[in-house]
């Protein structure tokens, strides 16, 4: 916990120039991860980075190894192998509890509310298991007006973007320095995907990382300042979100024939 | 099993065995043959064994039989069943009332014996299955709690106390005890051989790969299309019939039936749980082992009954908390293969 | 004369419930929380019974002295129980929690048989077994029944007030709902799951309190106990605590209703009802919530 503060002066006054190592370490330093389950390996060599206030978009096919990216960021993967470094510190083999404690926040694929609880007790888990310092209930309330007028309801009876919504809000009560985002688009209308994404850039305002996991190859380059591209468990292709030819995405995304 | 050129495989696949590299064939050639010199040995037994040895021969053959059955359920379709004991007590009292009551021949009362428990299970299985995992399983227990209660009510049967096997069934085994062991040895011997084989050739066919896909994962085995509800209806069933068949022979050895007796809850689940958890759950080779094993403890530990009881409970802890799979699965690292192979393919897992 | 019995039987088989109520608690809270069958659980119930009644007869301490010793205790006991052994077979399926529970409820009940023998017991309660509430001239209320009755109602209250209304209630209804999800936020699953075993241990305590005052008991009455509080939790339906209540009462008005008829039925009256209601509406008398 000591170390990086929400706000790091030296990177949240520069615009990522879009060199793939920045000149200050960065919030998060993924080198040569491999993850494997049992005897499949889901992850080869990953080398992977985000900065304190940046958008890191992640795409790639299904099964490419997305989520397993995310889940082994905080601890809920198979054997891993390689080096993690948030704030500068060594996670790998931290429990997910005490990582989430640290600042980590995962917005879960498919939502993964606990549905016999209200609302205000989803969020509330949320909070009393990050790190603390900062946003309360009540504080995500008043920026949040939607989920005050849901507080009371059970989860399991909203609909899939109510649920996204309160997801997100789970996370973000964390307090988190980097937040990852698993597939927030899946199974929801577009213009309900969109009202969720105008929330992204505001997070970022204040400081918070963010690694969004997209099927949406277009609505991830846009949101993002950087990407990554996966495929069959390893980094085809990464680089700035706005430079990259959408020909080179495409080859990438699906591997060249 | 991939090949061992597939690279996204890790390397440490190689080193499973029966990944389709050349295994070491010694261990499972020596693990059959203790197999057939075992079998052989059991079909000589009434010349080698002495009356005292035999009996203890025969009550290994139930175990054996028993032990199987409930591997069949618990090892291959995931239902624990703490009350198949109400489906030996069935057959004990099926043979007395066809023997006794109906004068019926006793060796095919033996086998009718079978058939009264299947049928009696037809309708167990309709109550039990609407309960899933751990509530089938008490649920079962409950229900042979009732077979239980309900046969201690029967006067013809000898109420709560039971009753003897007329002495005219004995005789029908052999004229004098000796002759009778022996009969009752055989019988034991061909119900626990049939059994075998016919569970050894129920799982080698298309119904029997659908269980050991069951067993080895119940979701993927859902998604290629097996049958889960038809797969457990038919293993319930087909336990039925052979532990009818023990419950006759042991009635038969014993001359006698009583709710406790007939009905025991200690000898044919407790016992046989301890047996296929610690020799190995989900082979056919498990409850062998675990049967010797048993009877191994017992020749030093059995004295000390409940001694015993909290030796094998407590290895069978360990057997869950170290190797789920049993005593077996430790062997068969070194062994590499089944050796009663129900695969199709040669070193395959 | 008909309504003497029909009021008696009637009494006899809430008070029963209430009893019954107090043995199914425990197993219903580890059954919703932890989604745990715990075939010891009856053995437990009478592990406890004979600590106490060892505590009380032997060493002489006062029943409630040594009841509020062994509560902590059985608090422990539940929580070792969970973190030193269950804890590392839950994730192995379904069978391995069932066997390793099944090993233990053998080893319980042999421990019991060699340390104190196959005799019965019971727990002397002194008045408190013999004195009655007198109701009428012809309906007298046994105090201990009463007592039994009135502690399982206000165990319920209490068991619903912190699962349902605290926010340790919720991590325990989170962790109910999806131990994988509350991993990923965070939650120390294992550690929960402690706790609810713990607060299972404590609720088995106060089961063989009124178990041994009421009943007597041997090592080997676990099983029954487990198989009535299995009856109780499917006749109530589960995920509803005060579906347990009911449950329990169906269950002891059964065997209340048979015992009048023939003493030796009481219990098979109680099994055949289980089976019919289970027939009928597996999913129990009280709708699922």
């Amino acid at each position: 916990m000591t170390g990086l503060s929400i706000a790091n002066p030296e990177s949240s006054q520069r615009t990522l120039s879009g060199a793939k190592e920045t000149s200050v370490t960065p919030l998060l330093k993924v080198s040569a991860l491999c993850v494997s389950y049992d005897q499949f390996r889901a992850l080869s060599d990953i080398d992977f980075e985000v900065g304190a206030g940046e958008i890191v978009a992640v795409i790639g096919a299904n099964g490419a190894g997305k989520s397993t990216l995310l889940k082994s960021l905080i601890g809920q993967s198979g054997s891993l192998s390689g080096h993690i470094r948030f704030g500068g510190k060594d996670i790998i083999g931290r429990s997910t509890a005490e990582t989430i404690a640290s600042g980590i926040a995962l917005v879960p694929e498919g939502r993964r509310l606990f549905p016999s609880l209200t609302v205000d007790e989803n969020l509330y888990l949320g909070w009393e298991t990050g790190s603390r310092n900062g946003m309360t209930l009540d504080g995500l309330y008043s920026e949040f007006p939607l989920l005050a007028a849901m507080k009371n309801r059970r989860a399991g009876q909203l609909s899939g973007g109510q649920q996204q919504l309160v997801a997100f809000g789970r996370a973000l009560l964390a307090n988190p320095k980097l937040l990852l985002c698993d597939e927030i688009s899946l199974g929801l209308a577009p213009k309900i995907v969109d009202e969720l994404y105008e929330h992204i850039p505001r997070i970022r305002t204040q400081g918070i990382a963010i690694v969004i996991v997209e099927q949406d190859v277009s609505r991830a380059l846009r949101i993002s300042d950087r990407f990554y591209c996966l495929l069959e468990g390893e980094v085809s292709l990464s680089g700035r979100s706005r430079d990259t030819s959408r020909e080179a995405v495409t080859h990438a995304y699906f591997g060249s024939q | 099993m991939q090949s061992a050129g597939d690279p996204i495989l890790d390397r440490k696949s190689l080193e499973v065995p029966g990944a389709g590299l050349r295994v070491n064939q010694t261990p499972v050639v020596v693990g059959r043959l203790l197999l057939g010199i075992g079998c052989l040995f059991l079909c000589l037994s009434p010349w080698i064994l002495d009356a005292n040895a035999l009996q203890i021969a025969t009550q290994f053959l139930c175990l054996v039989t028993v032990a199987l059955m409930w591997n069949v359920l618990a090892g291959y379709t995931d239902i624990m069943t703490l009350g198949q004991h109400m489906f030996v007590g069935v057959g004990a009292y099926a043979f007395f009332g066809m023997v006794s009551l109906l004068g019926i021949d006793p060796y095919l009362a033996i086998f009718a014996a079978g058939a009264v428990a299947l049928v009696f299970a037809i309708p167990v299985m309709f109550v039990v299955f609407r309960l899933r995992a751990a509530y089938l399983a008490v649920g079962t227990w409950v229900v042979a709690e009732v077979f239980l209660l309900i046969a201690g009510r029967i006067p013809r049967f000898g109420l709560g106390t039971g009753i003897s096997l007329p002495l005219s069934v004995a005789r029908a085994f052999g004229s004098d005890a000796s002759t009778r062991a022996v009969a009752v040895y055989l019988l034991a011997l061909v119900i626990a051989m049939t059994a075998y084989l016919a569970t050894w050739l129920l799982l080698r066919s298309r119904l029997g790969i659908g269980l050991t896909a069951i067993r080895d994962n119940e979701e993927a085995a859902s998604a290629l299309g097996v049958d889960l509800v038809k797969a457990r209806i038919f293993a319930f069933l087909w336990t039925a019939p052979f532990l009818g068949m023990v419950g006759a022979v042991v009635a038969l050895q014993k001359m006698r039936i009583s709710p406790q007796a007939s009905f025991s809850f200690l000898d044919w689940t407790v016992f046989v749980i301890f047996i296929v958890v610690i020799g190995g759950i989900g082979s056919l080779e498990g409850p062998i082992i675990g049967a010797v094993i048993y009877f191994v403890l017992r020749e030093y530990l059995g004295d000390l009954g409940t001694w015993y009881l909290i030796a094998l409970g407590s290895i069978s802890i360990i057997v869950m908390l170290i190797e789920p799979r049993g005593v077996w699965a430790l062997l068969r690292r070194h062994v590499g293969q089944d050796i009663i192979p129900v695969s199709h393919r040669s070193g395959a897992a | 004369m008909m309504s003497y019995v029909l009021l008696n039987v009637t009494v006899e088989g809430v008070l029963l419930g209430g009893l019954y109520a107090l043995f199914a608690l425990g197993l219903s809270f580890s059954v919703g929380v932890i989604k745990l069958v715990n075939i010891a659980h009856g053995d437990l119930i009478v592990l406890f019974s004979f600590a106490l009644y060892y505590l009380t007869q032997p060493l002489g301490l006062p029943l409630p002295v040594a009841f509020l010793l062994l509560l902590p205790i059985a608090f422990a006991v539940g929580y070792v129980l969970q973190t030193g052994l269950l804890q590392h077979v839950m994730s192995k399926g379904l069978l391995p929690p069932l066997l390793v529970t099944f090993g233990l409820s053998v080893i319980v009940q042999n421990g019991l048989l060699e340390a104190f023998g196959a005799d019965t017991r019971s727990i002397p309660g002194g008045a408190l077994q013999t004195a009655t509430i007198r109701i009428n001239d012809q309906l007298y209320l046994g105090v201990l029944p009463v007592l039994t009755l009135v502690v399982a109602i206000s165990s319920i209250f209490t068991l619903d007030l912190v699962v349902y209304r605290s926010r340790f209630g919720a991590r325990l209804r989170a962790v109910a709902d999806s131990p994988e999800t509350a991993r990923l936020i965070g939650l120390p699953v294992n550690r929960i799951y402690a706790l609810a075993l713990g607060m299972v241990g404590a609720t088995i305590c106060v089961a063989a309190l009124f178990l041994g005052l009421r009943m007597n008991f041997d090592p080997l009455s676990g099983p029954s106990r487990l198989i009535v509080a299995f009856e109780v939790i499917v006749l109530g339906g589960l995920g509803n605590l005060w579906g347990i209540l009911v449950g329990a009462i169906v269950l002891g008005l059964a065997q209340s209703i048979g015992a009048e008829f023939d003493i030796r039925l009481q219990l098979l009256a109680g099994h055949l009802v289980f089976l019919l209601v289970l027939l009928i509406r597996p999913q129990g008398i009280f709708k699922q919530s």
